[in-house]
């Protein structure tokens, strides 16, 4: 018959698995248990395998020289980086300070840089914006009238020829480029007589805008000041 | 723990670390045997095969090893239960019948002492595998054959310690029904 088992504590349970209880000490019950535990213990038949070592030693060596190239590469990379970033860093500096940026970027950097007190040129539209906005010979050339007017005085007003928001109702006379391109005289003269009505009065039309260079008197007598968003004169 | 070169372990790892085939043959002997019962154990259909990937996946990463011998066992079998576990997927995968397989392992109607009796090591532990269920029997497999501590089996299969101790005391219960008749 055999023995009663009786439950055992952690500590025994803890040294029959590590082999420290032998089996004609283990509790009742638990002889049969202890011998097994210790024949799965007991070392196996010695084995050895010369191709798995042979294969193990160039694993080791592979991943030795793997592990010495390694820094090299990384310090490399890391210098790469560096010189990518700066390089390209500097190039958008240099392009933001000579406003060779595309529009949208060159206007975000250049808000993003005043922030910090640092002044790089807008875009090349804003730049055309200022140009014309900036005090200079008026332009009988006034297409439809803008609210980018707004922001000039004078006579300088007449020059805003990149509108964006249309006035209804003011005279067109020549629509084109902005006036600070002196070449353009002769198409705003060519422009002026073809608009001209030909049943009468062409010449007189004509005549003071090819005279005048820029046709000055034909603005002043079409075109209203649109200084003061557009509320008229000081 | 299992302590099998003791102070000689650091000269030895060094060597095998430098790749010295004398070493790595010193390492894989002393470990082989019980790597091959416990994988035999969970994963008889290809236990050399499996152990042979566990030894190239030790000398992969023995380079950059750093503790002592009860260390590196725990290494080795970690890596083992790891590859072990892929061994019994890939196996569940192609859907093999495992059953075949066990039933080799003891007579049906052999009480289990006689069978335990007739048994060597590498198939009691497989017995013992078909005994417990598979947590209860990896933990005992961990613990005796690979000789671990309750807190290196613990990490080795994600519970805590404490539940490791719990989990082997009920499995000693378990196999002492079964094998209270063996010699």
């Amino acid at each position: 018959m055999a023995p009663a088992r009786e439950p055992i504590d952690p500590q025994t349970a803890d040294r029959l698995l590590t082999g420290r209880v032998a089996p004609d000490d283990a509790p009742p019950g638990y002889r049969g248990v202890s011998a097994i535990l210790a024949r799965m213990r007991a070392p196996g038949e010695s084995i050895s395998d010369t191709g798995l070592v042979r294969a193990m030693a160039g694993a080791i060596t592979l991943t030795d020289a793997n592990s010495r190239r390694k820094p090299v590469l990384k310090r490399l990379s890391a210098k790469t980086a560096l010189v990518a970033a700066t390089v390209a860093l500097s190039a958008t500096g240099a392009a933001a300070a000579t406003g060779d940026l595309p529009d949208a970027a060159q206007d975000g950097l250049a808000r993003a840089a005043s922030h910090v007190g640092v002044n790089l040129p807008e875009s090349a539209s804003d730049r055309a914006r200022e140009v014309s906005a900036e005090p200079g010979p008026p332009v009988a050339v006034s297409t439809p009238t803008t609210t980018a007017a707004t922001t000039t005085t004078g006579a300088a007003a007449t020059t805003t020829t990149t509108s964006q928001t249309t006035t209804p109702n003011m005279p067109t006379t020549v629509p084109g480029p902005p006036a600070s391109h002196p070449e353009n005289h002769g198409a705003v003269v060519s422009e002026t007589a073809h608009e001209a009505d030909p049943e009468g009065g062409k010449g007189e039309e004509v005549a003071p805008v090819a005279r005048d260079n820029h046709g000055q008197e034909v603005s002043a007598e079409h075109t209203p000041p649109t200084t003061n968003n557009g509320r008229g004169p000081r | 723990m299992s302590v099998l070169l003791g102070d000689e372990f650091r000269r030895v790892l060094a060597a095998a670390q430098a790749g010295e085939e004398w070493a790595l043959a010193w390492l894989f002997r002393s470990l082989q045997p019980a790597v091959l019962r416990y994988i035999t154990a969970r994963a008889p259909w290809d236990a050399e095969d499996v152990a042979a990937q566990v030894w190239l996946e030790i000398a992969r990463a023995l380079p950059t090893f750093e503790g002592d011998e009860q260390r590196f066992r725990a290494f080795v079998f970690t890596v083992a239960h790891r590859r072990m576990l892929n061994s019994r997927r890939d196996r569940a995968r192609r859907r093999v019948d495992t059953v075949a397989t066990l039933a080799e392992v003891c007579a049906g109607d052999d009480p289990a002492g006689e069978v335990a009796a007739r048994l060597d090591g590498d198939r009691l532990a497989r017995r013992v595998v078909e005994i417990l269920p598979k947590a209860h029997a990896e933990i005992v497999l961990l613990r005796v054959v690979a000789g671990l501590s309750a807190e290196e089996v613990a990490q080795i299969v994600g519970k805590r310690p404490e539940h490791v101790r719990v989990i082997q005391h009920r499995a000693l219960r378990r196999l002492a029904e079964e094998f209270r008749d063996a010699p």
